[in-house]
């Protein structure tokens, strides 16, 4: 970092002008004092935070915090953290007033070593016996489970646990695998159980520590001084690669995940020019190094959208070169259907973006968009400041690196819907060439063949139900981010009813679109929530179900009357006169835009000729 | 004393590099806990490209002490 950087960060008066400097940084060139000037900055520049993060070890990990509140600072996340101190960490979790209960946590990091469990493990394995191997194996793993109740029943944070990190060398050198009991089983063994007896938790995950840091090296992650010093395990590579693995689980529950994935094609998805190099000239498939290259990276970027990732096109070229390269080069891993969207012509590339955010009903904060032309990346990144634009180096073999390091696509579950999502966005594009052809509205809706089924949410379904609070931005009333803990209350306390809404139609099945949730209290009906995915958006699906809300809420026997909200944002314009079109009373007007409604009776409403043609069930 | 040396002091601490003279120690500058000596150590150890033993780690007891200590490297 230069000189005239770091006056500028120590400058800054607040976050945003902060983040508008680091977010320029790469966190893997900073060193020790570069981290720890921009991580007192953000601490100096916080109004609010945007998670809070609590830190137990049975190490001196101190210094893991101010990487991890920089690197996820450099992703737009602002962290305030809290250490607890050395060693406390079942005390921390117990105590009703400990620092960590206080702080109130949303997420709680736990990262304990073999060397503080279990000594012995680490000292004299040779000369242990095998029952007392896996007798240290069994406590360590009930140990965790039961940190693990705790910190769900005193917190309503996330817990990230982080697994054991296998020694470098074996304390039996390589003779270690032919041991009955070989210490390399023990520490495979260890993590295997941590992953079976933390899976099924969904507050509870588990850090792969061991492998993320075997991606620097073993060799390198440990300053043997600071060690003996202060108990001090990893050094500033080792805290570097934790740090960053650890981001990736911030970016998912701040919820900062990106949905698409815009790519270039020539000299990107395939080696060569198509215009130039001709259809059987360009570089892409197996058995020749370039082609190699190419292919490697299709593959992942084909996986990519097995996570849900959607795909998309930005492209120079002529469409016709384009569409025969798909047709003939069938050794491609990608399709040209694997694109949910396609811009191939010669418009300015941000134009395109902007025309395709807004085909596809999803921001353009939530594009990651890869060039190998830097003129190109340059002028995305110049014109669209909310764009993620990854630098690509010169050589091509690198581009798979790169993607696989970013961190912007990470997901804590993989739901079905997800493994579909590309299909369900083009099958969007194509109910949209339909309208065009059909043209009349009612007409366009009936011939969709449009199936809602709305039902109370099913605790299988809360990692789809947690996606679509946490990522639905436009058809939201409220915006209420409800986390897993949450959502878990809902389904089980009476109080609440929440109702996934699911649709199907002649062009595919869309999963779980939407959630309902309401509050019943003295008689009275809210509704906190009122959500629906963008890609459901404009076939008055939303009338279908709210007439079903209306006739359970209105009828008597679970309430007299419906209370609604409109709390608005920046991005929910489009259900901004929702309540009023649906008959809702507005009653309120808050100073800041928030709207609240009332309605008694059901015979008032939307009798909306758009309801034909739409089937409902409604389930239990 | 080392420009480059004040500089590493000044920004471990998160202090004025007016502020800090070869007096300067864990007993009259409040940021010099346990915690921020050893990254000092590591700070000074990735500008200066060298290796501190854990005597010299813990025979600094203030700036001159860890400016002598970078010195003796250098040679």
């Amino acid at each position: 970092m230069d000189k005239e950087t770091k006056r500028n960060i120590k400058s800054t008066a607040d976050w945003s002008s902060l983040y508008s400097i680091i977010k320029e940084l790469d966190y893997t060139l900073l060193n020790t004092r570069e981290i720890e000037l921009v991580n007192r900055q953000i601490a100096k520049t916080r109004a609010s935070s945007d998670l809070k993060v609590a830190y137990l070890s049975n190490h001196t990990i101190d210094t893991l915090a101010p990487y991890l509140t920089v690197i996820s600072a450099i992703h737009g996340i602002n962290i305030e953290s809290y250490i607890a101190p050395y060693d406390q960490y079942f005390q921390e979790l117990l105590s009703e007033t400990s620092g960590t209960i206080s702080f109130q946590p949303d997420v709680i990091h736990l990262d304990l070593s073999v060397r503080g469990l279990a000594p012995l493990i680490c000292e004299k394995f040779l000369s242990l016996d095998d029952e007392l191997k896996l007798a240290e194996q069994e406590r360590i793993i009930s140990l965790i489970s039961q940190l693990a109740n705790l910190a769900i029943k005193q917190t309503s944070a996330y817990l990230l646990v982080s697994n054991f990190l296998q020694p470098a060398y074996s304390q039996a050198g390589i003779a270690d695998l032919k041991q009955q009991q070989s210490e390399t089983e023990w520490y495979s063994r260890l993590n295997l159980a941590l992953i079976e007896s933390l899976k099924n938790n969904n507050r509870v995950f588990l850090v792969d520590k061991n492998n993320a840091l075997a991606r620097v090296g073993k060799e390198n992650i440990t300053d043997s001084k600071m060690l003996y010093l202060a108990k001090m395990e990893l050094n500033d590579v080792g805290l570097q690669a934790l740090a960053s693995e650890l981001n990736r689980y911030i970016i998912a529950i701040a919820g900062k995940t990106k949905k698409n994935l815009v790519l270039d094609l020539d000299n990107t998805l395939w080696g060569g020019v198509v215009g130039e190099d001709g259809v059987d000239g360009i570089k892409v498939g197996k058995g020749y190094p370039e082609g190699e290259i190419y292919y490697a990276f299709q593959t992942y970027i084909k996986n990519l959208k097995q996570r849900g990732i959607i795909l998309t096109l930005a492209s120079k070229n002529n469409l016709e070169d384009v569409e025969e390269a798909f047709e003939k080069r069938t050794e491609m891993p990608l399709g040209l259907s694997d694109f949910a969207s396609r811009r191939i012509n010669w418009n300015p590339k941000h134009t395109n973006l902007v025309s395709m955010a807004k085909g596809l009903s999803i921001g353009i904060d939530s594009f990651v968009f890869l060039d190998d032309n830097p003129v190109e990346r340059g002028l995305v990144k110049s014109t669209l400041k909310e764009v993620v634009v990854p630098d690509l180096p010169e050589d091509p073999s690198t581009y798979l690196n790169i993607l696989m390091r970013s961190p912007y696509f990470e997901k804590l579950f993989l739901t079905e819907e997800d493994a579909n999502k590309t299909e369900q966005y083009a099958a969007n594009a194509q109910r949209e060439d339909t309208r065009e052809e059909i043209g009349d509205m009612s007409a366009f809706l009936s011939s969709l063949g449009t199936k809602v089924t709305i039902e109370t949410a099913k605790k299988e379904n809360i990692q789809r139900v947690h996606q679509l609070f946490s990522k639905t931005n436009q058809f939201n009333v409220t915006t209420k981010r409800h986390g897993v803990p949450e959502i878990e209350n809902f389904i089980e306390n009476e109080g609440f009813d929440l109702f996934s809404i699911s649709v199907t139609d002649n062009f595919g099945d869309l999963g779980m679109i939407g959630v309902v949730l309401v509050e019943m209290k003295d008689g009275i009906a809210y509704i906190d929530s009122f959500i629906m995915s963008c890609r459901a958006m404009g076939r008055a699906i939303e009338t279908v179900i709210m007439n079903v809300i209306k006739e359970r809420y209105l009828s008597g026997a679970y309430a007299k009357q419906l209370v609604a909200e409109y709390i608005p944002t920046a991005k929910n314009v489009p259900v901004k006169s929702f309540f009023d079109d649906q008959g809702f009373d507005l009653v309120e007007k808050g100073d800041n835009g928030n709207m609240r409604y009332e309605l008694k009776s059901k015979a008032k409403g939307a009798e909306s000729l758009e309801c034909t043609g739409i089937e409902i069930y409604v389930g239990e | 004393m080392d420009e480059n040396l004040v500089e590493v002091v000044s920004e471990v601490f998160g202090v004025d590099e007016d502020d800090i003279t070869p007096e300067t120690s864990p007993e009259n500058l409040d940021n010099w806990d346990s915690m921020n000596h050893l990254k000092l150590v590591t700070a000074i150890e990735e500008e200066f490209s060298i290796n501190l033993s854990m005597d010299e780690v813990e025979a600094i007891v203030d700036v001159k002490s860890l400016s002598d200590i970078v010195k003796s490297h250098a040679k």
